[in-house]
């Protein structure tokens, strides 16, 4: 499967380990990594992933035929990826290992980036829905991080600890449904999309699904790396509990919108 | 007057929070494409969205506005492991 079998793939619990194939054959088409393929099969085979059912697609579809919604939503996630570039920051500050510190500056810088993407894409999906002045405040939402910068951690982050498989594990979990997000945001956007900024919201939206799923595919190659020093059972029981925790905050996130 | 029941999805046990009258208000809303309006500030680094603005946004769905959020980075501030 490639990426564009992936876009148009039907919203099922199977895609959820696709993600991660495709994400990993995207990097590198001769890295294998089974424990991390058979710990995340097994533990979405035990918790299946709210955010891979078809009601959660249905929903957004329908909160999402609303504009003022979907702006909103844009402006949301602008925010909350500048809030994950913070983190993964403070990570990069605390890592020893030469290489995971690249990885983690990079994937912030990154993070840092998409956040002035979303504010593009609200920009080109809505034109003039935001006043200017409060415009040009958004850009606060992104930290402005760049490769040339030196890596500091940021003040008072819990996120301030030498990474962990943990850390790469709950990662992984998020980008996941961050790529799945992604997914249902496509037609979305181009529904509401004035008719010539289409090509432009295509382009930002391609380049943001290629970062997603390299960070789906660097932190799985940790995760296989540093499983390792766990015992089989230990990691098993770790990757279960995350994808139940990830599980009940989407749950919380949705609130009164789907419940069980 | 008789109130529809909320829209039940075609998966077991899930039910979306849709009352019939706001889907056709809504339905209504959209259909003059009422234009996209979204006002607030960020106030010491945080957004601040209008309260009208959600109003808007989350008319059909509540607190809407903390659905579907991106996520890349861990999300437990202790770690395990």
């Amino acid at each position: 499967m490639d990426v564009r079998a992936l876009l148009g793939c039907e919203p099922t619990v199977d895609r959820v380990a696709a993600v991660a194939r495709v994400a990993l054959a995207q990097r590198d088409s001769h890295v294998q990594c089974p424990r991390y393929f058979a710990a995340l099969e097994r533990a979405i085979q035990e918790a299946p992933p709210l955010f891979a059912a078809k009601a959660y697609a249905d929903t957004y579809s329908s909160a999402s035929a609303n504009g003022q919604w979907l702006a909103i939503s844009l402006i949301t996630a602008a925010e909350r990826e500048g809030d994950g570039a913070a983190r993964l920051w403070s990570l990069a500050a605390f890592s020893a290992n030469a290489d995971e510190h690249q990885l983690l500056k990079r994937h912030a810088c990154d993070e840092s980036s998409h956040s002035l993407a979303y504010l593009a894409l609200l920009d080109l999906t809505f034109p003039g829905a935001v006043a200017p002045s409060f415009r040009v405040e958004m850009n606060q939402l992104s930290p402005h991080y760049s490769m040339g910068q030196i890596v500091s951690a940021v003040e008072g982050s819990p996120y301030a600890r030498t990474p962990s498989v943990d850390d790469y594990i709950q990662m992984n979990i998020a980008e996941i449904r961050t790529t799945i997000h992604h997914f249902m945001q496509r037609p979305a956007l181009t529904a509401h999309c004035p008719p010539h900024n289409t090509r432009r919201v295509t382009k930002v939206l391609d380049s943001v699904l290629r970062d997603e799923l390299n960070h789906i595919a660097y932190s799985a190659i940790l995760i296989e790396s540093k499983a390792e020093d766990l015992e089989p059972d230990e990691f098993q029981a770790l990757f279960c509990k995350r994808v139940r925790d990830f599980n009940r905050l989407t749950s919380e996130e949705l609130g009164e919108l789907i419940f069980d | 007057m008789a109130t529809k029941k909320a829209k039940t999805s075609g998966v077991k046990g899930v039910k979306v929070a849709m009352k019939g009258p706001t889907v056709k208000a809504l339905t209504d809303l959209e259909a003059q494409g009422r234009p996209v309006h979204v006002v607030g500030r960020i106030k010491n680094g945080k957004l601040e969205i209008d309260q009208s603005s959600l109003e808007e946004a989350t008319r059909r769905f509540p607190n809407a506005n903390w659905a579907f959020v991106a996520m890349n980075a861990p999300f437990d501030p202790k770690q395990h492991a």
